[in-house]
């Protein structure tokens, strides 16, 4: 008897070396590109240093507040969350309806849903510089052709207006982004049962009824990975307005990251980039953590 | 069989071992050629840099150069410097990178090295860290205004020479429905170029020590009256709606493209946009002029980025390597360089430019070498670095923001002085 127990033990303890073997490398990898920078960037935040000295000067945790001075990144936080609620919002509403739209096999839905995901297959950074030469003021098309209609009071400066320049930064992210979102969308519809629906429609359920209390239920989880995912994506936002206004965006359209890269490589304020950096990633994992924990909820109380 | 072959093997090492230290002793004997290291970043034309430095034994049979290419320049500067380790000769650009690796103690003192009476005054004394040289310039990078020469015959204007001349062609082009100016606001990128330009001519060398003070508390930018003029000088054209319309939609690239392509008669850039200038249309008879933005006209201060090169601190090979450098700035070959590195102008006195077309600009730019300054606020001594260079970006940004809003000089110069206060 107590040689069985021996031997179940010796079992799990073999399992567990190869597990540990088997997680090994890509704890490593984690260690080595993840934990280590991070902790890298909060040691960084503690000094004063112009990245170009050798030595650094201790402060504590003095650039902590000094950022705050610098309305340039309280600009670009607000700037941050107005362009991630305003594109998860859009965006998840949009590509619903083209998963509502395509999901069931009619004609042409296959070549339609390969139409919107398109974009998603293009890089950001050529999306971008695509839409910068669009909405140029002076030489963009859609300028050029609200001219030629006799609009001429609609074609604005739209990356030189407050609040326009974020939309446009959003409307270049969502359009990248939609064709991923929808596929999710496509992919938590077929997962609902024929059955429920067929139940609902013969307990007199119409149209709308049936989205309400049925689909729209169903669709929690599929609610929970997009909107979670936009929206920690749209937060990190950094290589639209770094593009499209070509490494130099202004205080209306800067982002949180683009004023942390300015800080170290323009301004040569490591530390201050740094205490920047750390404070950007305390908060954008609060907001995850905070989106998630009631998403889930939602998810929850919906089942 | 074993031994035989441990045998031959021993046979071939020693007389491995003979050959290479008779080979060594034989140059070692001759002593005669003594390589110099040269570290550059032009990685774009290594191989050519090479080229260029292998001719040195042309003229000093016991000297040969290696050049060292670093591709990420910046990085591999910083370490090697941190480790003592850099090359006999470095390139080198004035400011920052000049006067950090000064102080540190990586460079040679050059003052008073008769080399430096080869190249323009004016470099000479804008590179200066603390009175002391530490870098022979070379190559000038600067800021120009560029001029389409087509729309100016069109409209049977010449080139203003002085404030009132530029004012008075902009009211002529903007009557003709032609945009005077390319002026891009969505960054800052247009505002710096001219802003250089125009503290360059407006304040002139004045702007070091005056900043210098201002920087430190001594002073405010409000006070300052050269610079509220520089200033306010720039926010003219915006307020006389000489730039293109809606000038806060447009980003660089754009406006380098607007200008290229004949919307407009001048615009402020990077001399080195030439290129892409040249590009976005080849047909474009493009040429450059100084900003005539102070009332004496053309003869006024360029500011002007200044490369150029040092000696390390501690190298065996100071002669030799001073030895180099007087070699690379005979004006013939300062002139080869100048136009295998594609600079806008040479720092070196009797450099000429080859009569070709692609060179006009540079041929139109050198005529200007005795004034050009590098009128750098952020290169303020004493300044730390970071506030220099912080306070600087702010000053064109709010310069840009006043623009968009057609304000005034003296609310720019509020935004600094309370920036200043802030950060101090």
């Amino acid at each position: 008897m107590m040689g069985t127990k021996t031997l179940i033990s010796e079992h799990k303890k073999r399992e567990r070396y190869i597990l540990l073997l088997l997680v090994f490398p890509a704890l490593l990898f984690y260690i080595v590109f993840f934990v280590y920078p991070v902790l890298g960037t909060f040691h960084l935040s503690l000094f004063i240093w112009n990245g170009m000295k050798t030595e650094m000067r201790f402060v504590g945790l003095k650039n902590f507040p000094f950022a705050f001075v610098e309305d340039k990144f309280l600009v670009g936080w607000f700037n941050n969350l107005f362009i991630a609620v305003f594109v998860t919002l859009f965006q998840n509403l949009i590509s619903l309806g083209f998963a509502l739209l395509f999901f069931k096999p009619k004609r042409l839905s296959e070549f339609y849903k390969t139409l919107v995901f398109l974009p998603s297959l293009i890089s950001l950074v050529a999306a971008a510089t695509l839409f910068s030469k669009l909405v140029d003021s002076n030489l963009g098309v859609i300028n050029f052709m609200l001219r030629k209609i006799g609009l001429d009071g609609l074609a604005i400066a739209w990356l030189g207006t407050p609040i326009i320049s974020l939309m446009v930064i959003s409307v270049i992210g969502m359009w990248g982004g939609i064709g991923v979102t929808m596929m999710v969308y496509i992919a938590g519809l077929k997962s609902i049962s024929p059955e429920l629906l067929e139940s609902a429609e013969i307990d007199g359920a119409g149209r709308f009824a049936r989205f309400r209390y049925v689909t729209f239920p169903m669709l929690a989880p599929a609610f929970t990975v997009n909107f979670s995912v936009t929206f920690i994506a749209n937060l990190k936002i950094f290589e639209i307005p770094w593009i499209v206004y070509r490494m130099m965006p202004p205080k209306l359209s800067s982002v949180a990251s683009t004023v942390i890269v300015s800080t170290a490589f323009s301004l040569n304020q490591f530390g201050l980039s740094a205490a920047m950096a750390v404070m950007f990633f305390v908060l954008a994992m609060i907001l995850g953590f905070v989106q998630i924990f009631f998403l889930r909820r939602r998810e929850l109380k919906l089942y | 069989m074993k031994k035989l072959c441990i045998l031959v093997l021993t046979l071939v090492m020693i007389s491995g071992v003979t050959t290479f230290t008779f080979a060594g002793g034989q140059k070692e004997q001759k002593g005669a050629v003594t390589t110099v290291t040269v570290m550059q970043y032009r990685i774009d034309i290594a191989a050519e840099i090479s080229e260029f430095f292998e001719k040195i034994s042309q003229t000093y049979p016991e000297l040969k150069v290696e050049v060292q290419s670093l591709g990420n320049y910046e990085e591999g500067f910083k370490t090697r410097r941190a480790a003592d380790e850099l090359a006999d000769i470095i390139m080198i650009r004035a400011g920052a990178e000049v006067a950090v690796s000064a102080e540190g103690g990586y460079l040679a003192d050059l003052t008073g090295q008769s080399i430096l009476q080869k190249a323009a005054q004016s470099t000479v004394e804008g590179t200066a860290i603390g009175g002391k040289n530490y870098m022979v310039p070379l190559n000038i990078y600067c800021a120009a205004p560029f001029y389409n020469e087509d729309i100016f015959a069109k409209h049977a204007l010449s080139v203003p020479t002085n404030w009132d001349e530029l004012l008075s062609v902009c009211a002529k082009f903007k009557a003709a429905g032609v945009v005077p100016v390319t002026w891009e606001l969505a960054t800052t990128v247009n505002t710096t170029f001219a802003g250089w330009e125009f503290f360059g001519a407006v304040i002139g060398r004045n702007a070091i020590p005056q900043a210098q003070q201002i920087y430190k508390g001594q002073g405010s930018f409000a006070t300052w009256q050269p610079f509220l003029k520089a200033v306010d000088r720039m926010i003219e054209f915006a307020r006389r709606d000489y730039i293109p319309p809606n000038a806060q939609g447009m980003n660089f690239e754009s406006a380098l493209q607007y200008f290229a392509l004949g919307n407009s008669a001048m615009m402020t850039t990077g001399a080195w946009h030439t290129v892409t200038l040249r590009t976005s249309n080849p047909d474009a008879r493009l040429n450059v002029f100084p900003w005539p933005a102070n009332d004496k006209g053309q003869t006024t201060v360029i500011d002007a980025a200044t490369e150029g090169f040092s000696i390390d601190h501690d190298t065996p090979r100071k002669e030799q390597a001073l030895k180099v450098l007087n070699w690379l700035i005979e004006p013939q070959r300062a002139s080869d360089w100048a136009m295998l590195t594609g600079v806008q102008s040479s720092a070196i006195k009797g450099v000429t430019f080859p009569d070709k077309p692609e060179t006009k600009t540079q041929r139109a730019l050198s005529k200007y070498v005795d004034n050009m300054y590098p009128v750098r606020l952020d290169q303020c001594e004493g300044v730390p670095d970071a506030l220099g260079r912080d306070t600087t970006s702010k000053i064109f940004e709010a310069i840009r923001d006043v623009m968009v809003k057609k304000g005034t000089a003296e609310e720019v110069a509020r935004i600094l002085d309370t920036i200043l206060k802030q950060n101090r």
